[in-house]
């Protein structure tokens, strides 16, 4: 049996899932387009009973992406998702309003159950409902009550379902009273009468003993600086947590994958299926699940606001500021979370319904400073930028970190108001927005949400991860083999090797062989275009091993500059830097080439993750593409700029 | 006396009396603006939009452009 869980947004629709289905729950889409599609299994005795988890939707004319497919499936009898049944929930102390999805899921005649959800809240707030007459109103669907943040009721769901009534071709508006279809206003028209139906209706049953109040909470959220400043709080304790409890579990997955891939080189006959698990697969799955600690805190603090109902508040006070950028009030999220990482950053851009404003959202996310650059900005920063204070206590290099952490926001907005006027629109952007009662987080919905945003980031976005890997590690442990050979050799016979330490060796063959990989002709292949910007080959080669993700840049120059004492790394990979010279003589690293190549961190989309989540996101390669290509653009282009004004 | 609902001020007891044709008119009436409906603006966002409206209980958030299409009625200033 297939049933079909449909609702309003914020009626408790996921609580009611989440109690229904437990931990039997997958997350996909609905075919052809990027509508998530959520659907679970639960058992009544022997028998198994899927459910489709619909999103939230306040209507079947449809308005957004969402909205379109709920509408579209459910008018379809031959689609795959056509359901033997419908599960109706809505809000008790709302039910004028819920009403109204109710209806036209009434008037589609299949078999019903209504869930009349968060029943004890009606009564609190003083709504009284009468449920006979309501039943008489609707005497073909059983009619439940249920308070699923609490977890009860979920007896009396499968209960109803086992045994649904038949439905007896009856409609809330008959066929012949809709007025004509294609007269001026009709689809309006429609529309009021059933909401004057539904009026007329709720006043013989349902009683309202006093009106709400504004809570205090809302004037401080909305306030014009305690709202404000409330929020840049929240946000403040929210990176705290990431950035200083992600990395325990993030450095012990990193290393964790180092000693495995350490374990398979040694353990297995050596050879290149050897060095394809242990040096390209290892690593590349090491590379998604750096990831996770990062994506999962975020969401949890993110799923956390959503279920309190805080996140309405603060897109409700953002909405006015980011209109202008051809943004969203509700992209504000996305814009900020992707200072932490912009994968989590872009998946959470799913709330925002306009797909004008949610794919400028998603093209601007990955210009936010990421913490991934955070190494690359420490080591040139260490490297060209002397130590030392402007106006006796503000220091230097701190200073110019703030500074490319501002140039990466100024460059999203900016890039936010060009894409506005490029992109074409097809619907005008508006703002329909519930702002539901504060609350409590309900715990097991939190976890549900974190667990669902690793699954799809690891199953889908990993994939290419690995294969980008994969291809990244061929082409740095291969090349044309006569050349390797022949450089391996003079390298053996010079001098300057047969002198050096052992461990010395082994970094300079490692140097040697990664210059004459392939990576390492395409580095020299791409000099010339990238030497007006200041680089050398070497530079050119840790920007291509780099865009597997940006802190890969920091190992490249290290194997480069045969880098061998782990610990002293990066101190010694500084010296080294410091002392390189160009074939003229004069330093590789100076001022003007060392902040250029911050600038072009700061713009370039180095990172085949992020690629990945877009292409998963806006489902098809045309948007990462183009995303690539004007950040690579940008990079070039401010780069150059900055080199030639500094030198 | 008619005026648009984005001239009203938060707390003023107003009454819906029309919702003027466009692109989200049917949208607006969905949500719960209906005509004769007795609402007021509970909340104003920092610039003065979007602004909040209570729909018996239902808090709504509508920009002042669509607020602009809404013609009411005031009750009580």
């Amino acid at each position: 049996m297939k049933i079909a869980l449909l609702g309003n947004p914020n009626t408790g629709k996921s609580s009611v899932f989440n109690l229904l289905t437990g931990m039997r729950q997958k997350v996909g889409n609905f075919p052809g387009v990027t509508v998530e599609k959520k659907t679970g299994v639960f058992y009544d005795g022997n028998q198994s009973v899927e459910i489709i988890d619909f999103p939230g939707t306040y209507s079947l004319n449809p308005r957004s992406l969402d909205e379109e497919e709920v509408s579209k499936v459910l008018k379809d009898e031959n689609n795959t998702d056509y359901p033997d049944l419908i599960l109706a929930v809505i809000d008790s102390s709302r039910i004028e309003n819920n009403l109204f999805l109710f209806t036209q899921l009434y008037d589609l005649g299949l078999p019903m159950v209504l869930v009349l959800n968060m029943w004890d809240l009606a009564k609190k707030q003083g709504v009284n409902i009468d449920l006979d007459k309501l039943q008489k109103s609707f005497p073909d669907v059983t009619i439940i009550t249920t308070n699923a943040r609490v977890g009860i009721g979920k007896d009396r769901i499968i209960e109803a379902i086992r045994t649904p009534k038949k439905r007896n071709n009856t409609r809330f508006i008959k066929k012949e009273e809709n007025p004509e279809e294609n007269t001026p206003n009709f689809e309006r028209k429609i529309v009021e009468l059933r909401k004057k139906r539904i009026q007329e209706l709720t006043s013989s049953f349902v009683k309202k003993e006093k009106t709400q109040k504004t809570s205090r909470l809302d004037l401080l959220f909305v306030h014009p600086l305690w709202g404000y400043l409330f929020f840049l709080m929240v946000l403040m304790v929210i990176f705290q947590f990431i950035f200083s409890f992600a990395s325990y579990p993030m450095n012990w997955i990193e290393s964790s994958f180092l000693s495995l891939s350490e374990f398979t080189a040694n353990t297995f006959p050596s050879g290149i299926i050897n060095d394809l698990i242990s040096q390209g697969i290892v690593p590349g799955i090491g590379g998604v699940f750096i990831f996770i600690p990062q994506i999962a805190l975020l969401f949890f603090f993110i799923a956390i606001l959503e279920e309190t109902g805080y996140l309405s508040r603060v897109v409700f006070i953002m909405d006015r500021i980011m209109r202008p950028l051809g943004l969203n009030g509700k992209s504000i999220v996305p814009l900020i979370s992707s200072l932490a990482c912009a994968i989590p950053g872009v998946m959470s851009t799913r709330t925002i319904s306009n797909w004008k404003e949610r794919l400028i959202t998603i093209l601007i996310a990955p210009l936010m400073s990421c913490s991934a650059r955070i190494p690359v900005y420490t080591l040139l920063i260490a490297l060209v930028i002397p130590e030392g204070y402007v106006m006796g206590f503000i220091n230097v290099q701190g200073l110019v970190l703030f500074g490319l952490y501002l140039l990466g926001i100024i460059g999203a907005l900016l890039t936010a108001f060009v894409l506005k006027l490029l992109i074409k629109n097809k619907s005008k952007g508006f703002l329909l927005l519930e702002l539901p009662n504060l609350k409590a987080p309900v715990w097991r919905n939190v976890g549900f949400t974190v667990l669902e945003k690793i699954k799809i980031f690891v199953f889908d976005a990993g994939k290419i991860i690995l294969a980008i890997s994969i291809v990244l590690w061929f082409m740095a442990s291969y090349g044309p083999r006569d050349k390797i050979e022949k450089s391996s050799q003079s390298l053996m016979q010079s001098e300057h090797y047969q002198k050096a330490a052992p461990e010395d060796q082994q970094s300079l063959k490692s140097s040697v062989m990664l210059e004459h990989s392939y990576i390492g002709y395409l580095g020299k292949f791409i000099e010339p275009a990238i030497e007006p910007l200041g680089y050398d080959w070497k530079m050119g080669i840790s920007l291509i091993t780099s865009f597997a993700a940006r802190e890969v840049f920091v190992g490249s120059l290290s194997t480069i500059y045969a880098v061998h004492d782990e610990r002293e790394e990066k101190q010694q990979l500084r010296e080294t830097m410091k002392k390189e010279k160009r074939e003229d003589g004069t330093l590789t690293y100076t001022f003007a080439s060392g902040i250029s190549l911050m600038v072009f961190y700061v713009f370039a989309m180095q990172c085949m993750s992020t690629v990945a989540v877009v292409k998963r996101e806006t489902q098809s390669w045309k948007w990462p593409i183009i995303q690539m290509a004007f950040m690579g653009v940008m990079a070039y282009a401010f780069a150059l700029l900055t080199f030639l004004i500094l030198s | 006396m008619d005026v648009r609902l984005s001239d009203c001020k938060i707390g003023e007891e107003i009454e819906i009396s029309k919702i003027e044709d466009g692109a989200i008119a049917t949208k607006l009436i969905e949500m719960g603006l209906t005509e004769k409906l007795i609402t007021q603006i509970v909340l104003v966002a920092p610039l003065g939009d979007p602004i909040a409206i209570d729909i018996n209980g239902f808090i709504l958030s509508i920009r002042k452009s669509e607020a602009y299409h809404v013609i009411v009625k005031k009750i009580k200033p």
